[in-house]
């Protein structure tokens, strides 16, 4: 397998001033990702977790350093072409799942692909909501489906562009430990068979191991980055 | 809960509500000022013209603490009483029924509101209380709705403060404090807003109208026109706030994780189009809201249509009706006194005049086209040319008899003036009035210095003046101050200008309301739409965040506001026709009027306008929602 570098991290810092106090949330992140890595990144709550990967999609701005995905540097790209960049690039899935509440699965599954102005893939639509187990669930409202439905049309949601790269902030951290499996192994099974690289934020070890790869964060900083024993070394 | 810290925290919206509040109030309130000064106005022409007094008794009276002043003239007592409220309860007691004649001072009586007789002031009343209340229906429904949306976005709020552990009766008593200080520092404001209003306006009447006053008007406050605006604007308040909350029973903290709208199942078709397809969802699923900013713009749309409808009546009631002389000054001498002397003298200013003397003509049936009288009154005038107006001209070009027009005279050459058997040759016909004759009954003759001269010894009836010298008015009184003349004259363009002015004001004062009434629909379109948007910040910021463009939201709202704006637009439209029928109708029978006027301009001015309104407030409010990052909207449910 050849080894593209699909995500690349320079010198990322984030700071927070509270009136005189200067508070920095990341500080000197560097890593780079492959393409098909599946990386966990752990640490304790208010770590910056979250906000590294808000800054690594382009949801959130950053004071220092550069992200780099796919070759470009996503802060060299104005509001809009971000927005563009995103929607062909990059998937996301949040704790909360995000979906639009107006709209109904199907429709909120669909709606990158329809904003990329692309022709519906009808196989892979079918496919996706097959393996996601949504095909009798398609015309409800969001409001309507447990937490473990709205999560997987948001991992459909993110999924069904193809993006580069997806991120997922503790996808499971809403739910039973039923669901939470389910959801694993979705991912892994993403992982493996479309070679689907992924950066998910968790604190739940168990999971974590389960990666190739997990960094660990404590105050702003990677203080651990480590592949799993049957990996290479990096 | 501290209500300052309330209104703090909810600054902008608590800002917008108070101008909402003192515009509306101000509206209202200038309406009751203005009509005191008038009215104060008023009671001082009809002291200095009528009598100051309250009523006129004849007979034996018994004077009692109740009378402040008498005057007796020609036998008759002419009274005033300390209280003018019981001037009828009075009279009854001083006269004992023995009175001879009673007559009340009803034009003064009518002014403080109690003539029992009809009164031309009535009319006047009628117009007041025609304003009042139809301002007073438009500011109800903006402020009830501003307040009925301020509370419904506040839900959160509420259900909040419930689970902090409020009763409903303390949520009530919180939204019903905030929403009286809101309102109280509003009313200030705008009673302060219309003294300004108000103080401007009467310095402009004073100045541009100071022909047709005697004396001036000045700024008076009457007590009732006051007070009664600000208990019926306290009352709109303490209505409009405590209307919406008679559900608050029903809020349960639970909704404050489920807003119920959200549930809505749309059976909109998926469109090519994205953001169509998104306004159209985002307007079915806020209808509820939108409801009260559909209302704001039937509202407006509804009363600007028929503002300036009133306004086209009225003009066009003027233009057709009021004849607009075409001289300047007219002048007319009794005696025999010979106006050579002031013709010479008004000559070297520029002037243009002629002179004018009445004969009864003699013209032969033959000289006619269709049968005519034989004798007609002839007017001569004096600018030098020979030449008759055919008379069917003097009827005037309007409408009815252009397909008419036709000469009545055949070729004239002679006319016979009375029995003297002057006859004037070489008459042409022609078609041109000469100014200030327009709408004469005369045949015109027109004639040059000599032969005028001939026919008309003295100059002794009319003199129409055409002038730009700017002190004729002047002139005109010296001379018949120092020549002891009885002349008198009337200065039309004078007249012409103060019916102008009076036109401008009107104007002024209509559009004027019709910016007001604007103004107080933008704080509540503004209120609506931002708590609209606000309520809608994480999905706009989620829909970007999976790749939506700014300029596809902005699209999105634009095609949600023509939505709205269209339907408030498209349910006043009938009612605008419905109206303008009524105003038809009721005017065309005095009038004569042919055709309704339909204001197009206006009608598609004020769906453009409403449109561009709502749709720069919602893209304002969603500039503003812009936090430094996306995640911050997103994160923040
Ligand atoms: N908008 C913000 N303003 C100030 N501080 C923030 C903001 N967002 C996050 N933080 C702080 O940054 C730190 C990292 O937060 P976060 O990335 O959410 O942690 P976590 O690892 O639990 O996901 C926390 O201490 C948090 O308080
Ligand atoms: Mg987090």
């Amino acid at each position: 397998m050849i080894h593209i570098e699909i995500l690349r991290v320079n010198n990322l810092s984030k700071k927070y001033t509270n009136g005189e106090n200067i508070f920095y949330a990341l500080k000197n992140i560097n890593f780079s990702v492959k393409k098909g890595e599946f990386v966990a990144i752990t640490g304790k709550s208010g770590s910056g977790k979250s906000t590294l990967l808000h800054i690594l999609s382009g949801l959130d701005s950053k004071d220092e350093g550069e992200v780099i995905i796919d070759n470009q540097n996503i802060f060299e790209l104005n509001d809009n072409d971000l927005t563009i960049f995103r929607r062909k690039n990059i998937g996301i899935i949040y704790q909360f799942y995000n979906l639009l509440p107006m709209l109904d699965v199907k429709e909120n599954i669909l709606m990158p692909t329809l904003l990329d102005k692309r022709k519906v893939n009808k196989k892979r639509f079918n496919e996706l909501i097959k393996t996601l187990d949504l095909d009798n669930k398609l015309d409800s409202m969001p409001n309507d489906l447990s937490g473990g439905q709205q999560q997987r049309t948001a991992i459909g949601r993110a999924l069904i562009n193809r993006p580069k790269i997806l991120f997922a902030d503790e996808p499971t951290g809403n739910l039973d430990s039923k669901n939470t499996k389910k959801i694993m192994k979705l991912l892994e099974y993403y992982n493996k068979k479309f070679k689907q690289t992924i950066i998910m934020v968790t604190h739940d070890n168990a999971l974590a191991r389960r990666c190739d790869r997990n960094i660990v964060i404590k105050d702003g900083k990677i203080i651990k980055d480590e592949y799993k024993k049957t990996n290479k070394k990096k | 809960m501290n209500i300052k810290k309330l209104i703090k925290r909810n600054k902008r919206r608590s800002i917008i509500t108070i101008l909402g509040i003192s515009i509306a109030s101000s509206l209202i309130l200038s309406i009751g000022i203005f009509f005191s000064s008038f009215r104060e106005y008023m009671i001082d022409t009809v002291k200095r013209e009528i009598g100051d007094y309250h009523v006129i008794v004849k007979g034996d009276i018994k004077e009692n603490s109740t009378i402040k002043k008498i005057k007796i003239k020609d036998g008759r007592n002419y009274i005033t009483f300390n209280n003018i409220g019981r001037v009828y309860i009075n009279t009854e007691k001083i006269c004992k029924s023995k009175c001879e004649s009673i007559t009340y001072n009803d034009s003064l009586l009518s002014l403080y509101g109690i003539s029992k007789n009809e009164n031309i002031l009535n009319t006047y009343k009628k117009i007041i209380y025609f304003l009042v209340i139809s301002f007073s229906v438009i500011v109800f429904i903006i402020i009830y709705n501003s307040f009925k949306v301020s509370i419904n976005t506040r839900k959160r709020d509420i259900c909040l403060y419930k689970l902090s552990g409020c009763t409903n009766y303390d949520v009530y008593k919180i939204i019903i404090k905030e929403s009286l200080l809101l309102g109280l520092i509003g009313m200030v404001l705008g009673f302060i807003i219309s003294l300004i209003l108000n103080t401007t306006l009467i310095n402009i009447l004073n100045s541009i109208l100071y022909e047709i006053f005697n004396g001036r008007l000045s700024l008076k406050i009457y007590l009732p026109f006051i007070i009664i605006p600000f208990i019926f604007m306290t009352l709109v308040i303490v209505l409009s706030s405590s209307f919406p909350l008679k559900n608050i029973k029903k809020y349960r903290p639970i909704e404050l994780f489920k807003a119920k709208d959200d549930i809505y199942k749309s059976n909109v078709k998926r469109y090519k189009n994205i953001p169509l397809w998104l306004s159209i969802i985002n307007y079915q699923r806020g209808r509820e809201k939108y409801k009260s900013l559909i209302i704001c713009i039937f509202i407006s749309v509804l009363s600007i249509n028929i503002f300036s409808l009133t306004l086209n009546y009225g003009l066009k009631c003027i233009e057709e009706y009021v004849i607009t002389p075409d001289y300047d000054l007219f002048v007319n001498v009794e005696g025999d006194y010979n106006l050579e002397k002031l013709s010479e003298d008004l000559k070297s200013e520029k002037t243009l005049i002629y002179k004018s003397c009445e004969y009864t003509s003699h013209i032969p049936k033959d000289y006619y086209l269709k049968e005519s009288k034989e004798k007609e009154k002839l007017l001569i005038t004096n600018l030098k040319n020979n030449e008759i107006v055919n008379k069917i001209d003097l009827i005037d070009d309007s409408n009815k008899i252009k397909h008419l027009k036709q000469n009545i005279f055949k070729n004239l050459t002679e006319i016979k003036i009375d029995n003297e058997d002057k006859i004037i040759d070489n008459l042409k016909l022609t078609n041109k009035i000469p100014f200030g004759l327009k709408g004469t009954e005369n045949i015109i003759v027109n004639l040059d210095e000599e032969k005028f001269n001939g026919i008309c010894e003295y100059y002794n009836s009319n003199m129409f003046i055409k002038t730009k010298y700017k002190g004729i008015d002047n002139y005109l009184e010296n001379k018949i101050k120092k020549d002891e003349l009885n002349m008198t004259y009337y200065n039309s363009k004078k007249s012409k200008e103060i019916m102008n002015n009076i036109v401008l004001l009107v104007k002024i004062a209509l559009y004027g309301i019709c910016l007001l009434i604007i103004l107080v629909m933008l704080t509540s379109v503004i209120n609506i739409t931002s708590s609209s948007i606000n309520y809608r910040k994480k999905e706009f910021s989620s829909l970007q965040s999976i790749g939506l463009e700014k300029k596809d939201i902005l699209s999105s709202l634009f095609l949600e506001s023509l939505i709205v704006s269209l339907k408030g637009w498209g349910y006043a439209v009938p009612f605008i026709f419905i109206i303008n029928k009524m105003i038809f109708t009721s005017i065309k029978s005095v009038f004569d009027f042919k055709n309704m006027i339909i204001n197009l301009n206006i009608l598609i001015i004020s769906l453009i306008l409403s449109q561009i309104l709502v749709f720069i407030s919602m893209a304002i409010s969603h500039h503003n929602l812009k936090e430094k990052s996306l995640i911050n909207n997103i994160k923040d449910i």
